[in-house]
């Protein structure tokens, strides 16, 4: 919902507040523990949803749009052989959008006829499936072009799963080029302790039984300094430098909880895998304004082991950002 | 003890040859065969054709070679796994340039290099991309 929505319905909270209440409303607080914990935290969902409709919408899809244009080597990779799972990715998603958003987007097929309409950008496609003359673009950069995440495409082999197209505008310090063609767990590599106790494999046997139709949710958090949401491996030396700029006096401001919501869904047509992953971020500011989240977060980071903070790219501001968690909680127990 | 079949561009036989030594003493049945480059890989496919089931397959070739021998192997029937790379003495690494994918030639992962395309300082680290041949080098700042 978005916050003009809100101010509607209360019409007496003032427009900083309103932006608040909307934010953490729509926010996914990833952690469950007050302590950090190592696990494979999926769980499924129903109704089988892959993607979500967010207030940012519009904004976000305007960004994917422009990086796309600028950057297209960069955001979209894919293999000859993912062409079949395209198509039925692109087919899944526009009918997902219109039946979960009858409001903003109609889907419509008669036969191999089809005609997408997104209300809210005021635009059309109209294709015949499986035809590559009647599209522009691949269908999976196509229909990412509609949809808010970063869409995956990871074939299953009968030797396992390798990532053979994508659609990713908004990595968190990854890059698609690198890993295309690449095998599930070879993808994993740098992930500190992501071998030990064969904990990569459980991973991999557990998406390699999932079954057609459903959809299987993780919450996967990092911490962006600033608040962008596309920072790919190739442009580190550009938001990079920002960890630097952390103080405990500018932490609630710089410092964003990046949540990435991911989907694994087994396409029941060519039995591959979609992975989904829609991003969000919130201040730090606005966090510590929910207090039980505010505890479980400093509690996370507190107890966070080393190599993973140093993965996660936090190492550098943790004793700040720590500094201002507590000064925050101090301030709280004076009751300023 | 699986079948091995030792693949070797003409320039990497002293490695071919040492690996067919090395698997001859571990007790397979092992057959080294030579290869010209650039790779034909309409000979690969016939030298593949009538390899019994389960045959391991060892190259010791160039990236380019690399992949066309993969595809022709894949079509054979052999599966991601049955193909192994050899440790070749080539005296050099392939850094995937993280910054603009330009792929650099280093003789060493313990030292840091200037990407030749983009400038960009890197650190080569142990993530290697069997698609792309290459280990992924990180940005120093």
């Amino acid at each position: 919902m978005g916050y003009y929505g809100i101010f509607k319905i209360t019409g007496r909270l003032d427009v900083r507040e309103v932006i608040q209440v909307s934010r953490l409303n729509g926010f996914p607080f990833p952690f469950t523990k007050d302590q950090y914990t190592y696990s494979n935290n999926s769980v499924p969902l129903d109704p089988a949803k892959t993607i979500t409709v967010t207030a940012d919408y519009k904004n976000e899809l305007e960004l994917k749009r422009k990086l796309l244009q600028k950057h297209h080597h960069r955001c979209f990779r894919s293999l000859p052989l993912s062409m079949e799972s395209q198509w039925e990715i692109m087919l899944l998603l526009f009918n997902e959008l219109a039946s979960c958003n009858p409001e903003s987007f109609t889907f419509q097929k008669k036969g191999d006829e089809c005609l997408f309409q997104n209300h809210l950008l005021e635009e059309e496609e109209a294709f015949v499936f499986r035809d590559v003359s009647t599209i522009a673009l691949e269908p999976l950069d196509l229909v990412g072009r509609h949809v808010q995440e970063d869409l995956i495409l990871m074939g299953d082999r009968h030797n396992g799963l390798f990532l053979e197209a994508g659609q990713l505008c908004f990595p968190s310090n990854w890059s698609l080029a690198f890993v295309q063609g690449m095998e599930f767990k070879s993808i994993h590599n740098p992930v500190p302790g992501i071998q030990n106790d064969g904990f990569i494999d459980k991973v991999e046997r557990f998406i390699s039984k999932i079954r057609p139709g459903t959809v299987w949710e993780r919450k996967n958090w990092s911490i962006t300094v600033t608040n962008m949401l596309d920072t790919p491996l190739e442009t580190y030396s550009v938001w990079g430098k920002h960890r630097q700029e952390v103080t405990c006096e500018n932490a609630g401001d710089l410092i964003h909880l990046r949540v990435e919501v991911q989907r694994l869904f087994r396409l029941p047509m060519n039995h591959d895998v979609l992975f989904t992953i829609h991003t969000y971020l919130l201040q730090l500011n606005d966090l510590i304004q929910q207090e039980s989240w505010f505890k479980s977060f400093y509690q996370n980071i507190k107890t966070l082991p080393e190599e993973i903070a140093e993965y996660k790219g936090i190492s550098t501001y943790r004793t700040e950002l720590i500094r201002f968690l507590e000064n925050h909680m101090e301030k709280e127990r004076r009751g300023q | 003890m699986r079948p091995i079949l030792i693949l070797s561009e003409v320039r990497f036989k002293k490695d071919g040859l040492k690996e067919k030594e090395l698997q001859k003493e571990n007790g397979s049945s092992v057959e080294l065969k030579l290869i010209d480059s650039p790779v034909d890989r309409k000979k690969i496919e016939q030298i593949l054709k009538d390899k019994p089931l389960g045959t391991m397959l060892i190259l010791y070739t160039g990236g380019a070679a690399r992949k066309r021998i993969r595809r022709a192997a894949n079509s054979a029937g052999f599966s991601h796994e049955d193909v192994r790379i050899g440790k070749m003495d080539t005296g050099t690494y392939c850094i995937f340039c993280s910054q603009c994918h330009r792929i650099n030639r280093t003789a060493s992962l313990e030292k840091s290099i200037i990407c030749i395309s983009c400038g960009q300082h890197l650190e080569p680290s142990n993530h290697y991309s069997s698609f792309q041949d290459a280990y992924l080098g990180y940005p120093i700042l």
